[in-house]
């Protein structure tokens, strides 16, 4: 029988405010407000909701057969916490059928890992406990790292932290031969199970509904579902990731991803072929675990996965450099609302603006700096410096 | 093939990028085997050079009168010569003399220099209207003089020249807009010149515009059919120089320039007021604008009025040596167009390894990707765009770096080989009818 581990994800991106130099110093608010309400009340009601109640009626229907794990980010939990109270108690219940794992995970989606370990430690902390808030139980033990990068620096770490499991994404370079629709061990960190997902399979989960016209695709989806249900001689485990943010209600490609996600589970949970699993249901499993050796980081760049942060690109280089600059700094401050601006300033998508192949064809805006990797990284730049200044001035007094 | 081309400048003798393009064209058009270009302008002073084509100046064309059909003999065929119904004249006498022979309709007089050519001054004066027409003239003279299969003609200010070659030896016409009426205005248009610019558009067989920002001028404002209009996005000479290591700055601080004629269509003003805003925060920085045009003393006042006489600089018209020393000390280069077709200076300033921000309303910023893009209203955003390469070294190198690669590969040869393309299908189309 096949095992199946959904994934959802869901980190609202939080854009900054265009900010000019001329507020260098003044410690104007770094984010809109307004918009932020208006943004979350809306995704909560036509995204947030309507996926948390499908997977609520499914695990009811299905006398809790469907197991999902989520990740949420804290500073999104935060934010429903305070905007999208009706949202926010969604995810409690879905906690509460027992049926639905939330994942570790950095508090901002951030990228420490990859440059402040001490930041890092501390995201997952934080975020550990906004998701012990928000369930009421022990945090789980399987992580999941913003963009799923894993090297072996970040499972030293994961391990020092007491993580059993992390998912990142398996590459054929890596995984030669070897099947990714499996559990494996680090070779490094024999306590950390590895648990792969493919891109171009979650790609292609939601694709049917693509602009793209294209006949091939929409026989992927089958095809997908065939292979998901194949009873073959051995047991193979598929890792699907969805985003939340690809499953809404509203009009267009998302909306029709929602009533997808409805029929796969729908018939998923009847087939006989086919297991719902949590990714810390597999902890345990002991037996026919194959180790494999990561040197170097993954997931690598290349195929259909667009990477949130290049190592060849100056700009993000440069503006994380001197973000994470400041974990020193951070050290000697109190302030839990200066806390909450600097978790808000790791968040990645920050970063993602600045990649080379990002560009706004359409900003909201005409004034909307993240419309180009330059402006973004500008404005970030000018808010960054602000920031500095902020915490000079606090540590004086 | 052999084109008949008409322009209204040349370099070095210009007063913007009309005649670099035009340059840069007809270079990149005699490289290609199989064709050859005359190009027209209507004064040549004899500094320009033309190595693989033929520069005629329209000062030196002789009129002479023709009244009768002329029959040529060449090999196998005779040639005949329609008369122009041109009357040239030097006198008075001799202009009553012709006035009181019985003439055709169509005749005109023109008046003749003693050595039986016109006057032009080759400028943008009052008399341009009369220049215009007497340009046309020469055209028409041209056209029976010269063989060639097709005409191609730049701007406004050659598109009556153009018609009238054309529609003497009948052969097609393309024109070229590298700017329209409402670029130059900014909406508060000269119907004359409208009026000139719809009629070659309209008579041209294929219009050729610098960017797909004036393709939709011309097809919106001109109510010209979308299929006779095609984009070819004109391109940057190719440079090998060195000379941003050689000149040394003679001020101290960074330097950021404004290249272009001081009209209203470039936006000075937004420069002025982005220089404004940004020396509030920073003081060692120093602002050049580089040009001449008809909105300089108000521009001069108002950077007078907000008080920023020490560290904003005017140079007047800069040749095309001076704003290569000029650019080889910018930090950067700023062009807040109004409306700008195309704009090359930016290109010029990336090759040059000076990193640029262009208004959104440029053709420029269809193609380039290596640039900072703002409205040309918004000089908050201009100005943080400035802070930003003036503080942020990793933006600025990358944008150096990757400027100089990306205007690298837009070289004139490209631009000439899509528009011979187009001179190819309109030549076999031509000959199909």
């Amino acid at each position: 029988m096949n095992k199946i581990c959904l994934i959802l994800s869901l980190h609202q991106s939080l854009p900054l405010r265009p900010y000019r130099f001329f507020e260098i110093g003044d410690h104007a608010p770094y984010r809109d407000e307004d918009a932020l309400v208006k943004n979350t009340s809306s995704l909560a009601h036509c995204s947030y909701l309507p996926v948390n109640q499908l997977l609520l009626r499914h695990i009811k229907n299905s006398k809790n057969q469907l197991r999902v794990a989520i990740y949420l980010s804290g500073l999104t939990a935060g934010n429903l916490e305070k905007y999208a109270e009706e949202a926010y108690d969604s995810f409690r219940q879905l906690a509460d059928t027992g049926c639905v794992e939330f994942l570790s995970g950095t508090f901002s989606w951030s990228l420490a890992s990859l440059f402040e370990p001490a930041a890092f430690l501390r995201q997952m902390n934080d975020h550990r406990q906004s998701m012990e808030r928000l369930t009421g139980r022990r945090a789980s033990d399987v992580f999941i790292n913003t963009g799923l990068y894993y090297d072996n620096r970040i499972g030293a770490l994961l391990t020092g932290a007491g993580m059993e499991g992390v998912i990142t994404e398996g590459d054929k370079q890596l995984l030669g031969w070897k099947s990714p629709d499996a559990l494996y061990s680090d070779v490094r960190f024999p306590g950390l199970k590895m648990f792969f997902t493919s891109p171009e399979r979650n790609a292609a989960f939601l694709q049917p509904f693509s602009a793209s016209k294209d006949q091939k695709q929409s026989g992927k989806f089958r095809t997908i579902q065939e292979e998901f249900q194949a009873d073959g001689e051995d047991s193979r485990l598929f890792n699907l990731m969805l985003p939340y943010n690809l499953l809404s209600q509203q009009k267009g490609q998302a909306s029709g991803n929602l009533h997808l996600l409805d029929h796969f589970l729908y018939t998923a949970l009847r087939s006989p072929a086919l297991e719902f699993c949590s990714p810390s249901d597999l902890l345990h499993l002991r037996t026919g675990i194959p180790a494999v050796q990561t040197d170097r980081m993954l997931p690598v760049e290349g195929g259909n996965n667009f990477l949130i942060y290049d190592p060849d690109n100056d700009l993000q280089q440069e503006a994380l450099t001197r973000l994470y600059e400041m974990t020193g700094k951070m050290g000697k401050i109190t302030d839990p609302a200066i806390w909450h601006e600097w978790n808000f300033l790791q968040s990645s998508c920050h970063i993602e603006y600045m990649a080379n192949n990002y560009c706004n064809p359409e900003p909201a805006q005409a004034s909307d700096p993240c419309s180009t990797p330059y402006g973004a990284f500008i404005n970030f730049m000018n808010v960054l410096n602000d920031f500095n200044l902020k915490l000079d001035q606090h540590i004086k007094y | 093939m052999k084109v008949l081309m008409f322009g209204w400048e040349f370099p070095p003798h210009i007063s913007g990028g009309l005649g670099t393009a035009c340059q840069g064209l007809v270079k990149g058009l005699s490289e290609i085997p199989g064709i050859f270009v005359t190009f027209v302008v209507p004064k040549i002073w004899g500094d320009e050079t033309g190595d693989n084509y033929r520069l005629i100046g329209g000062n030196e064309v002789v009129l002479r009168e023709q009244l009768f059909p002329e029959i040529h003999e060449n090999e196998g065929f005779n040639q005949i010569s329609l008369p122009s119904g041109i009357i040239p004249y030097q006198t008075p006498e001799q202009f009553w003399a012709a006035k009181s022979r019985r003439l055709h309709r169509d005749s005109r007089f023109v008046e003749v220099t003693e050595e039986g050519t016109l006057k032009f001054s080759g400028s943008y004066g009052e008399s341009l209207y009369g220049e215009i027409r007497n340009y046309a003239l020469i055209a028409e003279h041209l056209a029976m003089e010269e063989s060639f299969d097709l005409v191609h003609a730049h701007d406004w200010l050659a598109f009556p020249a153009g018609m009238a070659a054309a529609r003497k030896a009948g052969k097609p016409l393309i024109v070229h807009v590298h700017a329209t009426e409402f670029d130059r205005s900014g909406g508060d248009i000269n119907p004359r010149v409208y009026a000139i610019e719809r009629e070659g558009m309209e008579y041209a067989a294929r219009i050729i515009t610098v960017s797909h920002f004036t393709r939709r001028t011309v097809i919106e404002r001109y109510g010209i059919h979308p299929s006779k209009v095609i984009t070819i996005h004109n391109a940057v000479e190719q440079w090998s120089g060195s000379e941003k290591e050689n000149l040394k700055k003679g001020l101290p601080g960074k330097i950021v320039s404004f290249i272009g004629r001081i009209t209203l269509q470039k936006g000075p003003e937004y420069f002025v007021e982005t220089a404004h805003l940004l020396l509030q925060k920073m003081n060692n920085v120093r602002f050049v604008m580089a040009g001449s045009g008809d909105r300089m003393p108000a521009v001069v006042e108002q950077a007078a009025r907000l008080g920023l006489s020490r560290n904003f600089h005017f140079t007047g018209f800069l040749n095309p040596e001076e704003v290569r020393r000029l650019l080889a000390i910018s930090d950067a280069l700023v062009m807040p167009s109004v409306s700008e077709p195309f704009g090359i200076v930016p290109l010029e300033a990336m090759r040059c390894g000076v990193p640029v921000i262009v208004s959104r309303q440029s053709g420029v910023s269809e193609i380039v990707r290596y640039a900072l893009k703002t409205d040309f209203w918004d000089t908050h955003a201009i100005a943080d765009a400035l802070w930003g390469l003036l503080n942020y070294p990793v933006l600025s190198n990358l944008l150096i770096r990757k400027g100089k690669e990306e205007t690298g590969s837009m070289g004139w040869e490209k631009t000439a080989e899509e528009v011979f393309k187009l001179y190819r299908q309109l030549n076999f189309h031509y000959h199909a009818l």
